[in-house]
């Protein structure tokens, strides 16, 4: 009676429903989670109200939101308006198809349950062309909003997101190199199996540069704080977001997290071996858990950074991508591709990384130590006590260093 | 399927991007059917790749689609800037030498 | 009928429907639109070929970087360009360009059922043969291989047109 559950494409129907219902509710409880710890975080409660340590409140949310009104603006183009946060969810979900959430469940004979949708040859590769993809939900919506302010996010967005789109893929080669294979499965694997006597490595181990660019790029690359420009409230009044309201709203915020379930999955299996941790994914189930553990860290890594950091200002975004993150993008893929050709081993890679990521923080931060001392002014520098920061007058026009003048600075 | 079945299909995506090119003024539009043309021509090189058992077909797709992201780079580059300076995009009202 | 015809022909018939779309609609958003639905369905012929690097790598390239440039460009003219084209100077462009490209898939047509088919000495066997690669090596390794053993040159030359072009899209993008 239950012969058919040994069809694969049963097998994958249900656990593509089952996946889609877990992402579905891990966006409703992050949407909790990271108010509660923002809040915590600025020394506020954050909700607390709806049920105990306020655990309902996703539920009222949804209720509310479903409830409310859903404006179609008269100016907007309706068919592309409806769509496009549709577009944005539908791509986000598909990229989750060939994520691998656990070891098989007995010994390693795979099967058609194993806790992955599908384990396809080019895996890694699907996933970025298919989140290649999600910049058309916000470029449509915010063009056919039919509002300015939507256009101006919408543009913006599609510049970041291709800019960035460049060095994630290049931090993420350096490891495919290691793993010399693009299938999740196959990565993970190479990780567990690594060396002559298969004692195995994370790959964070070899590509500590690579998982800085990429952890970076991803961030930009899901449009959250500090690179949340498409929709600055403040320059933009929430820019492609702006004439969306209700269910539809919410399918973009949706969208925005199961992005980032998604960037944090590819961390965690790409950089810190998946769901592999010291043996323990052999006992049937763990190894899922250990999975969600680690996305679970970087999903709070995201939470922490918007806590704590400004909004990055649009020509730095830019300067960023094109000047910094693409050319250390390269120099990994040349450093990683000289250790891996001449079969080196892999510390000497992670050194390299390492000493190139120390040898950028170095120089930013003597930059900054230096602007923070005082201002520079033809006459000479004017030193300012230790507790005024201020913020470096950049060359703007023809590369001409704009400084206050002496009278202009009140003191 | 046999391959002229995919033959066809691409020489039609073929015509439509030639037509495209004729009949419409818009650059933008007549920069996809280029694009819509180049595909046909994938299309037929994976399909006769599939048919004599060999990866050289599929190389040419691969170079296709990089000249092909080189060719808009420069030819979207080359519409804006048109548009810059003379706040119209019509090829039929591009026919002077100087800008 | 099969799975495989029916898929064909479901793909062909959406396929075509998508490019005349990209000729027909007036707004370039849509067309440009209809012109990423072309591809994403000719990704899907190549999966239905057996390539399935080619497929990928035509969403990731094609949907997902040279029509969102696209699409950046038309959002960012048409909101000042008036929606529609301007009067037809030459309407009668538009009959005679239809009865000739008739008469290109007319021609194509009758060549592809007349003319000789492939010599089948051409084709690949034994361990050369893709299947065979496929089989033993994977998908993607299939690609790897033929692309760095018998096409190492022109891939080096693309990189170098690459560079010409992001070299020239910023002279023109320079501010005037």
């Amino acid at each position: 009676m239950l012969d058919f559950l040994n069809n694969a494409i049963v097998a994958a129907v249900i656990k593509s429903a089952i996946v889609i219902f877990a992402l579905l509710t891990a966006f409703a409880y992050m949407t909790l989670i990271e108010r509660r710890v923002v809040a915590k975080m600025q020394g506020r409660l954050g909700p607390n109200r709806v049920g105990p340590f306020g655990i309902f409140q996703p539920v009222a949310d949804a209720v509310k939101m479903a409830f409310k009104e859903q404006i179609i603006p008269t100016q907007s183009k309706v068919a592309i308006y409806v769509l496009a946060p549709v577009i944005s969810v539908v791509v986000a979900l598909c990229a989750f198809a060939v994520v691998p959430i656990g070891n098989s469940w007995i010994g390693d004979k795979p099967s058609i349950w194993d806790p992955i949708i599908g384990d396809i040859n080019v895996g890694i590769l699907w996933i970025l062309g298919v989140s290649s993809l999600a910049v058309y939900g916000i470029v449509l919506g915010g063009w056919a909003s039919g509002n300015r302010y939507s256009l101006l996010g919408s543009l913006r967005s599609a510049a970041q997101m291709v800019s960035y789109e460049t060095s994630l893929g290049l931090a993420l080669s350096g490891t495919l190199m290691w793993a010399g294979t693009l299938s999740m499965v196959g990565i993970v694997k190479a990780q567990l199996l690594y060396g002559s006597t298969g004692q195995g490595i994370w790959f964070i181990a070899a590509q500590p540069l690579g998982f800085v660019i990429y952890m970076i790029a991803g961030v930009a690359e899901v449009n959250r704080a500090p690179f949340d420009l498409p929709e600055a409230e403040q320059e933009l009044t929430a820019g492609y977001l702006t004439e969306y309201s209700g269910l539809r709203w919410s399918l973009y915020q949706m969208a925005e997290y199961i992005n980032m379930i998604t960037v944090s999955a590819i961390a965690s299996t790409l950089f810190f071996g998946g769901w592999s941790f010291f043996g323990l994914e052999r006992i049937p189930g763990v190894s899922i858990l250990i999975f969600l553990v680690k996305v679970a860290f970087f999903l709070f890594l995201f939470i922490w950074l918007r806590a704590t950091l400004p909004r990055i200002r649009y020509d730095r975004l830019m300067r960023l991508g094109w000047q910094l993150l693409l050319p250390l993008a390269v120099l990994n893929v040349v450093i990683t591709a000289t250790v891996v050709a001449l079969g080196w081993p892999w510390w000497i890679n992670g050194l390299a990384g390492l000493a190139i990521v120390a040898g950028v923080l170095l120089l930013v931060r003597s930059r900054t130590r230096e602007i923070q001392s005082g201002i520079s002014t033809r006459e000479g520098t004017i030193p300012m006590p230790a507790s005024v920061r201020l913020a470096r007058f950049e060359p703007v026009g023809d590369g001409q260093l704009i400084a206050p003048k002496k009278q202009d600075i009140k003191v | 399927m046999p391959l002229s079945a995919y033959l066809i299909v691409s020489a039609i995506l073929f015509t439509v991007g030639v037509v495209g090119v004729l009949i419409r003024r818009n650059p933008l539009i007549i920069f996809m059917s280029i694009e819509l043309m180049l595909n046909a021509v994938n299309l037929s090189f994976v399909a006769i790749s599939n048919s004599l058992d060999s990866a050289d077909g599929q190389m040419f797709v691969f170079l296709v689609l990089t000249v092909a992201a080189a060719e808009v780079v420069v030819g979207l580059a080359i519409i804006v800037s048109i548009f810059r300076t003379r706040r119209n995009i019509d090829v039929d009202d591009m026919n002077l030498l100087r800008g | 009928m099969t799975g495989v015809q029916l898929s064909f022909y479901v793909l062909a018939v959406a396929s075509v429907a998508s490019a005349l779309g990209v000729i027909t609609f007036k707004n370039a958003v849509h067309s440009a639109l209809s012109l990423i639905l072309t591809l994403l369905f000719l990704a899907l012929f190549y999966l239905q070929l057996g390539a399935m690097f080619i497929a990928i790598v035509q969403i990731l390239i094609y949907a997902g970087a040279i029509m969102v440039l696209f699409l950046f460009v038309v959002t960012m003219l048409a909101s000042e360009a008036s929606d529609s084209e301007l009067a037809d100077r030459i309407p009668w462009q538009r009959w005679v360009a239809g009865i000739l490209g008739l008469v290109l898939v007319g021609a194509l047509s009758y060549l592809l059922f007349t003319g000789t088919a492939i010599d089948s000495s051409a084709k690949a066997t034994g361990a050369n043969s893709l299947a065979h690669v496929v089989a033993t090596q994977g998908n993607t390794e299939a690609f790897g291989l033929a692309l760095f053993h018998g096409f190492a040159f022109p891939f080096e030359v693309t990189s170098l047109l690459i560079i010409v072009a992001i070299l020239g899209a910023m002279v023109l993008g320079r501010k005037a």
